[in-house]
């Protein structure tokens, strides 16, 4: 095999088609960057929507990569302009997976709290270092992003994997997995013949099939992140300790433990003591809102509402929990509206509200 | 073209026609997905689904033809006769689609055939009339006609709508509005009247603007509710919602207080109003009574019809199949029936289980289910603002 010289910009005949492909792909990230956006926007209180928040910023870095790409590529005059365009490029995907990665990792902990995240950004140090003192390393520092992507993926997926299973007893969650590995076996072979090592070996029609396979895993891909359930959705239910509804004079109307009880702790006394809390946070900073208490291995959400305050204890602060909380908040609210505005002290009335806490959290 | 200027036209070029084809796929996405509801209006979809789909084929031959092929006999043959069939051919679908009944009170279905006769002759004209000759500026005209009377129809159906319809309708308008006009710049018409010549700079601008139009169409389609019936709300009386299991009403909504008061949004519904009703017990009895006359226990009233009004009936569904929905309405259409499926999946969502724990709400089922107030006043605000 003779590894041919590449000269850019890329002539000849295979010029537009590329061109036009390429352009394609690139519509297609930014399309899906603007579904997501889309639907971050009308259902910004779903637990899913902090997923989707995540897949914004991953498109949109594509979206950017591969703009300054075809620049690069097709119409730098120059080597260096060429290397100056690719390294914008490199920079809108490092931006763009670095926000995905710190969304992603701020719900779910995978080996270690931001470990991938905190690679990502040690390597971009790394990278904008050498962008202006050795510039001709970038290319190759570059994969190392593709390669950290491709492992948070992997991890992601096996998490699923094995926190789906449990509620996906028809096995519809096997077909999400051919799709994604469908799609991403294409993305990663079409984009390495795509690469400039591929291209001077086989020439520029493999780019051209490059191109179709990645045309092929945006189709497989975007399936495969509409319809799989997020893993934010079961993840924050190991580490949910605990939910309570108190009335705003801090009477207990609801509580409902996960785990085992706390030996000695009294629900009459854990609530009593929540609003003493979050009176003297109100007097002291003298405004409402949302109180969270982070100690060392345990966080306090308290969520106030119109008539009642929604509280949860959990190991770590998870913002999927936050909105469920507030979801549980609004539901009473809405539901008992009514109730509130005369209530004669009897508790019984919000018996079913165990039902509707059992919607909401498990 | 100029290789710089054609290296950026020809990628938006193929871009817009991908929108193109997706807008026509989200058209014909939305009509199948409410089909089963037999609303009559929503074949407008279909219309523009298929219209769209004709129209940027024809478009797409344009494309490979002006740029790809340089066969002049093709060149020839191509621009003239398959890209003005293709088009031709997009409005008389569209046209034969709302040809059809529930249109009937938008257009005059007599001048709409004459129109699809008329559209049907100039597609027959490019065949036997070369360009530049009487008749095939006849076949033009023809073909304008054609393009106003869907404008027209458009304009019509804007005006009798209400609601997000109304709304995403003129944005659709707009986009259309852009769309043609980014057409006629591009074209060879405006050259010797506005423009000297038609530079390639103007092609440019003109399929940035083609782009921009599309996009407006895209957002217009976008989640486009049903087309209801026009003016189905005022046919609306009343609500109640019944717990069959333990003889008691949940709810209830007289619509006439709530859509005579323009500010309905802000309007309270009335309290207290369920126990002194005699309808759930009165329907209960009815219920009971054709149960064991006909000796059917596991079939369920669908419809009562009585007088000048008429009762529509929807069971819950499992696990909450004891509670009845019912709507009192003066006229039955595919839209009533639609509302009172919507109304039930709403209450069956937002209230689940609690349902089910009826006993604990010890007589406060009143209270506590009139916050569904909320929901059915959004339902109407969807449908009516």
């Amino acid at each position: 095999m003779i590894l041919e010289a590449l000269e850019f910009p890329l002539e000849g005949p295979l010029r537009e088609p590329l061109i036009i492909l390429e352009s394609i792909i690139l519509f297609f990230f930014l399309e899906l960057a603007c579904y997501f956006w889309f639907r971050v926007r009308s259902h910004d209180k779903e637990i899913k929507s902090l997923q989707e928040k995540a897949y914004i910023w991953l498109f949109l870095g594509l979206y950017f990569m591969l703009i300054f790409y075809i620049v690069a590529d097709f119409f730098a005059d120059t080597p260096e302009t060429r290397t100056l365009f690719l390294n914008f490029g490199y920079f809108g995907e490092m931006f763009g997976s670095f926000i995905f990665l710190y969304i992603m990792e701020n719900q779910v902990v995978f080996i270690k709290k931001h470990l991938i995240t905190t690679i990502f950004g040690i390597m971009m140090t790394i990278h904008i270092i050498l962008f202006f003192t050795a510039i001709q390393y970038t290319q190759t520092v570059s994969w190392v992003f593709l390669y950290l992507l491709i492992l948070f993926l992997f991890l992601y997926i096996r998490a699923l994997t094995s926190k789906i299973h449990l509620k996906d007893p028809q096995g519809k969650f096997n077909w999400d997995l051919i799709k994604i590995f469908t799609g991403f076996f294409c993305l990663c072979f079409g984009f390495a013949l795509t690469t400039d090592f591929a291209i001077s070996l086989f020439g520029l029609g493999i780019r051209l099939l490059g191109d179709i396979l990645q045309l092929f895993s945006i189709l497989f891909i975007s399936l495969f992140f509409t319809s799989v359930p997020s893993l934010l959705e079961y993840y924050w239910q190991e580490k949910l300790e605990s939910i309570f509804l108190l009335m705003k004079s801090g009477l207990c109307i609801y509580y409902k433990f996960f785990r085992e009880q706390i030996e000695g702790l009294d629900e009459t006394l854990v609530s009593g003591q929540l609003a003493t809390v979050r009176i003297i946070l109100e007097e002291i900073t003298d405004s409402e809102g949302v109180t969270i208490i982070e100690k060392q291995e345990k966080t306090t959400v308290i969520q106030p509402g119109q008539f009642i305050i929604g509280v949860s204890i959990s190991d770590e602060h998870l913002n999927s929990i936050q909105i469920l909380l507030k979801t549980f908040v609004e539901k009473i609210e809405k539901i008992y509206y009514k109730i509130f505005k005369i209530w004669d002290g009897n508790l019984s009335v919000f018996k079913p509200i165990e039902k509707i806490a059992n919607d909401i959290f498990t | 073209m100029a290789s710089e200027l054609r290296e950026f036209y020809i990628p938006i070029l193929f871009i817009s026609l991908i929108i193109g084809y997706q807008i026509s796929i989200y058209f014909l996405h939305r009509y199948y997905k409410v089909r089963e509801e037999k609303f009559g209006f929503n074949k407008v979809l279909l219309a523009y689904g298929l219209f769209f789909a004709t129209a940027f084929t024809g478009y797409l031959i344009r494309t490979i033809n002006n740029y790809y092929i340089t066969d002049p006999f093709l060149i020839e043959v191509i621009n003239p006769v398959l890209v003005r069939f293709t088009v031709g051919s997009a409005v008389i679908i569209f046209l034969i689609i709302i040809s059809s009944k529930p249109f009937h009170e938008i257009l005059n279905p007599n001048l709409t055939k004459i129109v699809i006769i008329a559209m049907v002759i100039e597609v027959s004209f490019i065949f036997f009339f070369p360009p530049a000759t009487p008749g095939n500026f006849f076949a033009i005209l023809l073909y304008l006609i054609g393009l106003s009377y869907m404008s027209i129809f458009h304009l019509k159906f804007i005006s009798q709508s209400i609601g997000i319809i109304k709304k995403k309708l003129i944005i659709i308008l707009i986009g259309e509005i852009i769309c043609i006009g980014s057409l006629l710049i591009g074209s060879n018409l405006p050259e010797g009247v506005i423009f000297e010549q038609t530079d390639d700079l103007i092609n440019v601008i003109a399929i940035l603007t083609f782009y921009l139009g599309l996009m407006t169409i895209f957002l217009g389609v976008f989640r486009i509710p049903p087309f209801l019936e026009f003016q189905w709300e005022k046919n609306l009386l009343s609500l109640y919602i019944i717990d069959s299991q333990n003889l008691k009403g949940l709810y209830r909504c007289d619509f006439k207080e709530l859509l005579d008061n323009r500010d309905f949004p802000n309007t309270t519904i009335s309290e207290n109003r369920i126990r002194k009703d005699f309808f759930p017990n009165g329907y209960i009895g009815i219920d009971k009574i054709i149960t064991t006359i006909t000796n059917t226990k596991n079939e369920k009233i669908e419809k009562i019809e009585h007088g000048d009004f008429l009762i529509l009936v929807e069971q819950g569904d499992e696990p909450q199949s004891s509670i009845i929905f019912t709507l009192l309405v003066k006229k039955e259409t595919h839209s009533m029936r639609f509302f009172l499926k919507t109304l039930k999946n709403q209450f069956q969502d937002f209230y689940g289980n609690l349902l089910l724990y009826g006993e604990f709400l010890d007589g406060r089922e009143i209270q506590v289910f009139s916050s569904f107030d909320f929901i059915l006043k959004n339902i109407l605000i969807n449908q009516l603002k």
